[in-house]
């Protein structure tokens, strides 16, 4: 398999007023297509900072990020936009749902923005929606919907326009251990199905497991990079 | 992402916040109605003065008089003969070129007389002139001795020996008439030579429409006709030709222009060859101008409260923004494009602005209403004439709801580069 994100000598620094804090130094990665990949930190680590550049969210300070024939740390905001409209869904911790949107609404939205016709896109929504079990949540905002529920919504608004990588930030760090699995099960199943390459940034251990290569991360610097023997399948399997 | 998508996300957010929505484009009506209003006093004003100068005298006619000054130095007095009128003719846009003559007569018709101008016209041309017959029919080429009075000629009869004053029981059309051109007829001055004015026996060819100040009282004569008329008078009162003094020179030449936004031009192009050119178009001008400052004023009057209206609309529009700041960033993370984001806004703001234009042009028609209906009974009260004082063209109508959607638009424009640039990271991390 060819490898579809390489990072090279990432490096992030925030200024915080006078002081500067090094939030990455130094990170090179490679990461397959089709790979599942966890990014295990506390917070602080800098995790969440290296998938926010991967996502184009964050301009590294300095380093090299390659998507495919992309050069993200070289595009302006509007290519990057464009970029991630096409090739790139979203898993919040927060959910990240617009409160004012029904579920199968907030799952077309992205379809929107992409210009696909309302029959079509409202057609796709409701497929995945049933897939994540939300059948009889299509029309309910998300304050009518418990935490889990709103996260399938927002699994479902990530996956439904089948992108080519999914970045998941904490997916489960409002839910319950029950939930997570559950949640777990559904985004790793998905991605496979779809042959997706899914990145995961948690602090929980277990959810490690689901992927084929853990990547630790202490203080800005990749510690150690864990293959997975024993990797968990999801759902499909 | 499609229009339509757009103009229903669009419509749904400002729908989502009814009471504020409303407002701001309440202030937009009152901000476009309020310029509409201004604006249609001023059109109204204009119209006023168009109308009453009018009334003076035909707007589409440029009269070519004698100077009343010596001629400059150096400046030869171009005179008003045969010449001058071949040479107007030729102009472009020139309808009709009379020569006229004027001489000061009387009209008796048995007890009744009635004194003023005799003008001499060439009868071929009074239809070019807009003259109309109300009665009877206009000049023609073989008439002698005849005439035809203006429509408001009946009253200027009077009798002469009537202590009071009473309606002339006379028919202009039946009567037998006579004509002088004595000019002391009726009053003898003791110790003044009597002279012997000829008195000549008219027809009346007929009467015109009521028309303006100016053909209102006239009486008009084949100018040949009258030119006979004049040499007589002068024999009669034994007055030798003046040296130096032209017997072909008119008095005045009447030139006609095809459409009013011609006189100008062709009042020019007379005064450059020479000739002392006058026309109502420069009262109209002058008059026109005072209503066009007074208009400008009352426009920005009603400008500034459109102003209000447009900050108005920023201010909703930023409102908003910091309301839906985590939302714009997560339809910036799932896919929305910057344009689509500058879009939305704007096309939020537009639509404010729309609604009011569009709302407010149906205000400003009630208001607009209300003051002629007022006006008329205020008109009535004073014996003003009946003219709308507020009138609303078209073009406004129209131009009034493009520009509060562009008002809208560039109100807009600020609070939506805002939202275009919020970081998206920052929005969603906004809890």
């Amino acid at each position: 398999m060819n490898d579809l994100i390489i990072l090279k000598n990432l490096r992030k620094v925030y200024k915080m007023g006078d002081e500067k804090i090094i939030a990455l130094d130094d990170v090179s990665l490679s990461i397959k297509k089709e790979e599942f990949i966890c990014l295990l930190g506390t917070s602080g680590s800098g995790k969440s900072t290296l998938l926010n550049m991967m996502a184009g969210l964050e301009k590294p300070t300095k380093g090299e990020i390659t998507i495919g024939k992309y050069k993200i740390h070289k595009m302006n905001e509007r290519d990057i936009t464009k970029f991630r409209q096409k090739y790139v869904g979203f898993v919040f911790q927060s959910y990240n749902l617009i409160p004012t949107l029904s579920a199968l609404e907030n799952v077309s939205l992205g379809l929107t923005f992409q210009g696909v016709p309302k029959s079509e896109r409202e057609k796709l929504a409701k497929k995945i929606l049933i897939d994540v079990g939300l059948e009889k949540r299509l029309h309910h905002k998300p304050s009518e919907m418990s935490g889990g529920q709103q996260q399938r919504v927002s699994i479902a608004r990530a996956f439904v326009g089948k992108p080519d990588i999914v970045f998941a930030d904490e997916p489960t760090g409002n839910l319950d251990t029950k939930t997570t699995l559950e949640i777990m099960d559904l985004i790793t199943g998905m991605a496979y199905d779809l042959k997706q390459t899914l990145i995961i940034v948690t602090h929980d251990v277990e959810i490690s497991d689901y992927a084929h290569r853990v990547v630790s991360l202490r203080d800005g610097h990749i510690e150690k990079i864990i293959e997975n023997e024993n990797i968990i399948k999801g759902a499909a399997n | 992402m499609s229009n339509i998508d757009l103009f229903v996300m669009g419509f749904k957010n400002l729908w989502r916040r009814k009471l504020r929505t409303f407002l701001t484009v309440l202030g937009v009506i009152i901000g476009a109605s309020s310029i509409i209003v201004m604006l249609s006093l001023g059109f109204g004003m204009s119209k006023a003065f168009e109308e009453q100068i009018a009334q003076w005298g035909s707007l589409t006619t440029v009269n070519v008089r004698k100077s009343w000054e010596a001629p400059q130095p150096g400046k030869k007095e171009m005179p008003l003969d045969d010449k001058a009128v071949a040479s107007f003719k030729t102009l472009t846009n020139v309808v009709a070129v009379s020569p006229t003559l004027q001489v000061y007569g009387s009209i008796i018709n048995g007890r009744y007389v009635a004194s003023g101008s005799i003008k001499g016209i060439d009868p071929d041309s009074m239809e070019d002139f807009g003259f109309e017959a109300a009665e009877g029919r206009l000049l023609n080429n073989k008439d002698t001795l005849t005439v035809v009075f203006g429509g408001q000629m009946q009253n200027n009869f009077y009798e002469p020996k009537a202590r009071t004053y009473r309606e002339p029981k006379i028919n202009l059309m039946k009567d037998r008439m006579t004509l002088t051109l004595d000019p002391n007829y009726g009053w003898s001055t003791p110790g003044e030579q009597k002279v012997n004015y000829k008195e000549y026996k008219i027809k009346v060819a007929g009467v015109l429409t009521e028309g303006n100040w100016e053909t209102n009282y006239g009486i008009y004569m084949p100018l040949k006709d009258l030119q006979q008329l004049i040499k007589e008078k002068e024999k009669s009162e034994n007055q030798k030709p003046q040296p130096g003094k032209k017997n072909s020179g008119y008095d005045q030449i009447n030139v006609k222009v095809n459409d009013m936004k011609n006189v100008q031009e062709v009042q020019t192009t007379i005064k450059d060859m020479g000739y002392e050119a006058y026309s109502l178009n420069d009262e109209l001008e002058s008059m026109k101008k005072q209503a066009a400052v007074i208009q400008a004023v009352l426009g920005g009057i009603g400008a500034v409260s459109l102003l209000v209206a447009a900050i108005g609309i920023t201010n909703t529009m930023v409102m908003s923004i910091y309301e839906r700041t985590k939302e714009i960033g997560i339809m910036k993370v799932i896919g929305a494009s910057l344009k689509d984001i500058k879009r939305l806004f704007l096309f939020e703001s537009a639509l404010i602005g729309l609604t009011g234009g569009v709302f407010g042009v149906g205000f400003s028609y009630l208001i607009s209403f209300v003051i002629n209906k007022l006006s008329v009974k205020f008109g009535a009260a004073i014996g003003s004439g009946s003219t709308k004082i507020s009138i609303i063209p078209l073009w406004l109508i129209l131009a009034s709801m493009v520009f509060s959607a562009l008002i809208g638009i560039v109100s807009g424009y600020f609070p939506a580069r805002r939202a275009m640039n919020l970081s998206a990271l920052e929005a969603i991390r906004t809890e």
